[in-house]
């Protein structure tokens, strides 16, 4: 959709890839049962910096057309939220 | 005449965006109403959820993760305007293979899990589970497949178009993962 350069693709999937490597490492503290909602919400907030990413560099909406951009951001915002809501039920009414 | 072919050929091409874009938002709505299902569904039965997510294996999803994320960098690559036909073939095939690679990784993931879908209590998450992860497989199989005929002949405006679905479909899996196997 619009010129991207290869380094700056290089650099964008490079960050993706440290994005994952943290939520992996996220994930183990997960299992926690002390601190689930805190690491649900990282895991969250990093999904939607990794679609932020995918929507602006690899999709090359950046400079597109907004309504495409501010569109597909906001419906990962919105599953994001809809999750962090059911985690936020989840931590206030515990399993068991 | 010259002008009023490229002016066809321009109109053509933003038709097939805008018919490609109004493919996009419905697969977005369908995927959006079956992960919002489940994340309705997994406050329902929130014990049988929270017990049956144990049986899945996030280790080899977030590893598919990469996997998509590094073929979407391809695809990327594939539809930079200043790439060369050879660049755009070698990229959109190594993003394809990727593609195939996720679809081999995730039935081997399938064949960890799908002994427990039969217990009662879990009925609900697998259905669930299996339907959006299923469909996303079937998206991610068929366009790798597309993916590899456009490496035949790239078009800048078939490589635009196949990229453009390739990266949503990355995109659906960067939200529905967190949300099926973690939070």
């Amino acid at each position: 959709m619009t010129e991207r350069a290869p380094r700056q693709l290089q650099k964008t999937w490079m960050v993706l890839v440290l994005m994952v490597l943290a939520g992996m490492l996220l994930s183990l503290k997960v299992q926690d049962p002390g601190t689930p909602l805190m690491f649900a919400l990282a895991l969250l907030t990093l999904a939607v910096l990794k679609a932020r990413l995918v929507v602006l560099d690899f999709l090359g909406l950046r400079s597109g057309p907004r309504v495409l951009r501010v569109g597909l951001i906001a419906w990962t915002l919105f599953l994001a939220f809809a999750a962090a809501a059911k985690a936020l039920i989840a931590a206030v009414s515990p399993v068991g | 005449m010259e002008i009023a072919m490229t002016a066809g050929a321009d109109d053509e091409e933003e038709a097939d965006t805008f018919i490609l874009w109004v493919l996009i938002w419905g697969e977005l709505a369908a995927f959006g109403i079956l992960i919002a299902a489940f994340l309705v569904a997994s406050v329902i039965a929130a014990d049988d959820f929270a017990v049956a997510r144990l049986h899945l294996k996030p280790a080899i999803a977030a590893s598919n993760t990469l996997v998509l994320l590094t073929s979407g960098w391809q695809a990327a690559v594939a539809a930079g305007k200043g790439a060369s036909v050879a660049r755009r073939r070698r990229a959109l095939v190594l993003a394809a293979l990727l593609g195939f690679a996720f679809v081999a990784i995730k039935i081997y993931e399938y064949g960890t899990e799908i002994r427990f879908a039969g217990e009662a209590a879990f009925h609900s998450f697998f259905e669930l589970y299996f339907l959006l992860t299923g469909f996303h497989l079937v998206h991610v199989g068929f366009v790798a497949i597309v993916l590899l005929v456009v490496a035949w002949r790239p078009r800048p405006a078939n490589v635009g178009l196949v990229t453009t679905l390739w990266h949503v479909i990355d995109l659906v899996w960067i939200v529905m993962f967190p949300i099926l196997y973690l939070v």
